[in-house]
């Protein structure tokens, strides 16, 4: 599904160019849970945004879906991601001026799916999740764990077959961390291919494979 | 989707009330004034225009070349009118009209005293395409006696219902009703309240000298064919006197020709003498439009301002959609969008405002405008213009900036640390609109100064407590004018009376005069007052040599004159010019210069004669303290006098300060748009330096965490913005001075244009920003680092 070779993430200073990403081969098949770990600052986020499409990377060739990313311009781009990608965010990032229900129906409202067939995939959604009681509040009125749900729910809605999650669970307390974990191992098991970042040992235990990023280097064990 | 958009929209207003209420206030009441202003100047620029065929009008003036003077007179002579009509093929048509005096009509129902009757004749109706309610154009004012009414003066008079057959009497004349026309508006100088048909005998036209090439009797327009040649038809008539030997008058050395003027060109041309009505004045109208720019200039930066400040804190939520799948397209257009949201909500408000205002405008310029008048096609034309490039710049901005952010970015809020970096921008325009207030605040506070001093300078004679009541010719003759005194001194709130043919502020005569001494330069231009034994007494004017003026036993007699037309006429000192002598009458006093007009103008040569026609102003110095009562006594008084006369009375005061309306209507209106450009720039620096602050934020509790104390961090946002007041300071009361210099030069007695003045209003302006900014300086440096650090 994914096939990365050789993506650098270039910041160019004035006298010192600072590499994010080395020359990182990255490959994920259809179906896989794969946790990227690392260090601060090694690279993590920014390999997720590139494989995301929300961030170029400097060099490095992408394929996704056979499509052959770093080739495509701007429109096609956003064509792929909105069709196939989704988002949990460490921060959630809902819109605060947005209630649950129209948070939910953003990513839809972009796809250009109509009305009707929104409102059943929110109101889907909504069941699933257990969170059909909140759909008329807005984020500030939740919890950390709730908006957190609400952002996976947004990030799932369109079904997408490839889900990126950066740090989901950082800003959650363990027990609020689980149930989104548990909710990730089951999309999984449905079919959708997961990338998470985290530094956590025990959420990286959910998914079936792990890679490690040290100073924008991808190794496949921990490097002490 | 669009839903989404609008409900994102409203929300954002909702949510953040304070700038959304700033923001379309702003600019609501910066579009109201600049409606306004727009009103007023489109009033003024389309004088003239309302005619069908305005292009093709033009005023005949006439040019008297003396040896000494050019004179431009807004009349000619009626001899012109058979020339045009029957020997000018390019001439479509031709009228001629003059203006009686004001003058009292009466109907079975109503009398009162009428301004700008005119007498006429048919073709002016064909002219100027005037559109007739009751009656016929053609044969409405051959006969003698008829009359033409406007709409408004047939319902006074006749109430509702075709006056058509009733009669009229104008003066001591009967006139029929012939015609009714529509009412015309308020922006031509061809107003009038009656016509007469020009065959009518008026009373005081009976003494008309013959006619000549000279005579400046009528005013004269004349419409040219389509597609005839202004300049070509200005070339023929130009010499017309010339070559039909109309300048014998080779003893004086006058010389007269003629020249076209397009009627569209008359009001905000030099003033011509003995024109109808005064032009306006080009630079007050330019001042105005003027100001409407930068008023709405003003409000456009500020909206410009809060809107970048307040859409660069949502750079996150760009970052959401680009990750939710959002398009940049659709980015752009939802940031458009709600800017156009926000000015279609201000373009409401503004309009409603200015249409509620319509009333003072009307009271400060004097001109009655309808509400209507804000719904002319080309102004709502140019508001609509104005809301669209308001919402485009201020929208396009943000939306073009935010749209363009990589998702990943613009989820880190970077955004708002290159939002500083782009600081520049929006530094300047506040500065721009400092500035500009700066300029209209000086200019605010010079033009109040100067009217204080018109208003305080000793003018020469006493003005406080004379009521004036205005007499017409058959009241008042050589034989009962001193009864009429006397009864009036009856009164004991009356204090004076003294009878003349002027008084200051209003009409003298202008006579050509022989100067002795002076004899070769032929004739001048003088001011000539009739007097009675009280006058100078009552107004309080000083003698400065010579006698009193006597009366004459035959002619004009004894003459007193001021010390301007010594010194013009160069007689020498004030004794040496006892003597002297003015179309032959000797002077034999000088009085002290007073100021017959305004003080825009320099005193001019005057001289009194004892009067002995023409009574037209009866002077009483009054005791004030009973007014009301007083006032109804003197009205009896004057109705037992003359049973079928008009009680018409001013008090002098108030009518010499009225020759300042225009200085005083420009101190109201740039006043009232000073303080909103103040409000609203001060709005927006508050806004700059609130995002400002907000940026620095985290800034500040890193630096507070680390033992930076309060002081020194107001210090560190004040730094930002000192020097920007300072530039402004200066360069707008730089600015200011040149421009007050060159409006000061009109008035002949006139304030210094003292820099010092305005140096202390751009002081007291900066401390007064100064102050707002440090509240808000202090705000951000004592809150809790920790609060600050938290939220980042």
């Amino acid at each position: 599904m994914i096939r990365m070779r050789g993506i650098s993430k270039v910041y160019p200073g004035k006298v010192f160019d600072t590499y994010v990403l080395r020359s990182v081969d990255f490959d994920v098949q259809e179906g896989e849970f794969v946790t990227v770990m690392g260090p601060s600052g090694a690279g993590k986020s920014t390999l997720l945004n590139i494989i995301g499409m929300l961030d170029d990377q400097s060099e490095g060739k992408y394929t996704f879906l056979d499509e052959e990313v770093h080739q495509l311009n701007d429109k096609k781009r956003s064509e792929l991601h909105r069709l196939y990608i989704g988002f949990v965010f460490q921060s959630y990032h809902l819109i605060d001026e947005l209630t649950v229900y129209e948070n939910l129906e953003t990513p839809l409202l972009y796809r250009k799916v109509k009305s009707a067939e929104r409102k059943s995939m929110v109101c889907d959604i909504l069941d699933r999740f257990q969170i059909v009681g909140k759909k008329d509040l807005f984020p500030s009125q939740l919890s950390g764990g709730q908006q957190q749900l609400v952002g996976v729910a947004r990030a799932i809605i369109g079904g997408p077959r490839l889900l990126l999650a950066d740090e989901p669970t950082g800003n959650l307390h363990s027990r609020q961390g689980e149930e989104i974990m548990g909710i990730f191992r089951e999309l999984n098991s449905d079919g959708t291919t997961i990338i998470q970042v985290t530094h956590s040992e025990k959420n990286a235990a959910y998914g079936n494979r792990i890679v490690y990023l040290h100073d924008g280097l991808m190794t496949s064990t921990p490097r002490e | 989707m669009l839903r989404n958009y609008i409900k994102v929209a409203l929300r954002n207003i909702k949510r953040h009330k304070g700038y959304a209420f700033v923001n379309i206030t702003g600019l609501a009441v910066g579009m109201a004034c600049c409606l306004l202003l727009s009103i007023y100047v489109i009033h003024e620029l389309n004088y003239d225009r309302c005619y069908a065929d305005s292009d093709r009008i033009y005023r005949v003036i006439t040019y008297k070349q003396t040896k000494v003077e050019e004179i431009r007179i807004a009349a000619a002579s009626p001899l012109l009118l058979p020339v045009f009509r029957e020997e000018c093929s390019e001439v479509e048509g031709a009228f001629s009209i003059s203006d009686l005096r004001p003058t009292i009509v009466r109907s079975d129902a109503v009398s009162a005293i009428e301004n700008r009757i005119g007498i006429s004749d048919d073709d002016i109706f064909n002219v100027l395409g005037l559109r007739f309610i009751y009656g016929q154009p053609a044969g409405s004012l051959a006969r003698p006696r008829t009359a033409v009414l406007t709409e408004a003066i047939a319902h006074k008079y006749f109430g509702s219902g075709n006056p058509v057959g009733l009669t009229l009497q104008i003066d001591t004349i009967v006139c029929e009703i012939t015609g009714v026309v529509a009412d015309q508006p308020t922006n031509t100088h061809l107003k009038f309240t009656i016509l007469c048909s020009s065959a009518t005998k008026m009373r005081d036209e009976c003494e008309l000298p013959p006619l000549d090439w000279g005579i400046t009797s009528e005013r004269i327009y004349v419409k040219l064919a389509v597609g005839a040649d202004p300049a070509a038809f200005a070339a023929r008539i130009r010499n017309l006197p010339t070559e039909r030997g109309g300048n014998r008058r080779d003893e004086t050395g006058e010389v007269i020709s003629f020249t076209l003027q397009p009627i569209t060109d008359m009001h905000l041309s030099p003033a011509l003498k003995w024109d109808v009505e005064p032009p306006g004045n080009p630079i007050y109208v330019f001042g105005m439009a003027a100001t409407a720019l930068l008023v709405l200039l003003i409000a456009c930066v500020n909206f410009l301002n809060l809107n970048i400040a307040r859409t660069s804190g949502r750079a996150r939520e760009v970052g959401i959609r680009k990750a939710a799948g959002a398009h940049r397209p659709q980015l752009f257009w939802q940031f458009l969008g709600e800017s156009l949201l926000l000015s279609l909500c201000a373009l409401v408000a503004g309009v409603s405002l200015a249409e509620l205002a319509i009333p003072l405008l009307s009271a400060t310029t004097g001109i009655p405008f309808s509400y209507r008048a804000l719904f002319q096609p080309h102004l709502i034309a140019v508001a609509i213009a104005a809301v669209l490039a308001v919402s485009l710049t201020a929208g396009s901005y943000p939306a073009l900036f935010l749209s363009r952010l990589q998702p990943a970015q613009a989820l880190k809020n970077r955004s708002l640390a290159s939002f500083r970096r782009r600081m520049d921008l929006r530094k300047a325009l506040v500065v721009g609109q400092l500035i500009v207030v700066g300029i209209l605040v000086v200019g605010v506070v010079t033009v109040y100064r100067q009217m204080q001093f018109m208003r305080t300078q000793p003018l020469g004679f006493d003005k406080e407590q004379r009521l004036v009541i205005e007499l017409t010719g058959e009241m008042v003759d050589q034989n009962n004018y001193q009864t009429i005194k006397q009864t009036f001194m009856m009164n004991p709130a009356v204090l004076g009376a003294t009878i003349s043919t002027s008084v200051p502020s209003r009409w003298n005569y202008q006579w050509r005069t022989l100067v002795s001494g002076k004899e070769a330069e032929g004739y001048k231009r003088v001011n000539w007052y009739g007097i009675d034994g009280d006058f100078l007494e009552e107004y309080g004017i000083e003698m400065v040599a010579g006698g009193p003026a006597h009366k004459a036993q035959t002619g004009i007699g004894g003459l007193l004159v001021n010390e301007a037309a010594v010194r013009t006429f160069g007689w020498g000192t004030n004794e040496q010019a006892i003597g002297q002598r003015l179309n032959d009458n000797p002077v034999i006093g000088i009085i002290k210069d007073f100021h017959f007009r305004g003080l825009q103008s320099a005193v001019e040569p005057l001289a009194m004669f004892w009067i002995n026609e023409d009574y037209r102003y009866l002077s009483l110095r009054l005791d004030v303290r009973d007014l009301p009562k007083t006032m109804t006594a003197l009205e009896a008084t004057f109705k037992k006098l003359f049973p079928a006369g008009v009680f018409n009375y001013f008090f002098l005061d108030g009518e010499f300060d009225a020759q300042y309306r225009n200085e005083a209507n420009m101190v109201r209106i740039s006043a009232a748009f000073t303080i909103v450009g103040i409000v609203v720039a001060y709005l927006g620096l508050r806004a700059l330096v609130v995002f400002l602050t907000q940026v620095r934020t985290k800034e500040i509790g890193i630096r507070k965490v680390f033992g930076a104390t309060t002081p020194s961090v107001v210090l560190l946002l004040l730094a930002e913005f000192v020097p920007l007041l300072m530039a402004a300071a200066a360069v707008s009361t730089f600015a200011a001075y040149l421009i007050v210099d060159k409006w000061l030069q009109q008035f002949a007695y006139r304030i210094d244009n003292d820099l010092s003045a305005a140096i202390g209003l751009a002081l007291t302006a900066l401390v007064l920003m100064g102050a707002s900014i440090s509240i808000q300086a202090i705000k951000a440096a004592r809150a809790n680092p920790i609060d600050s650090l938290r939220y980042e």
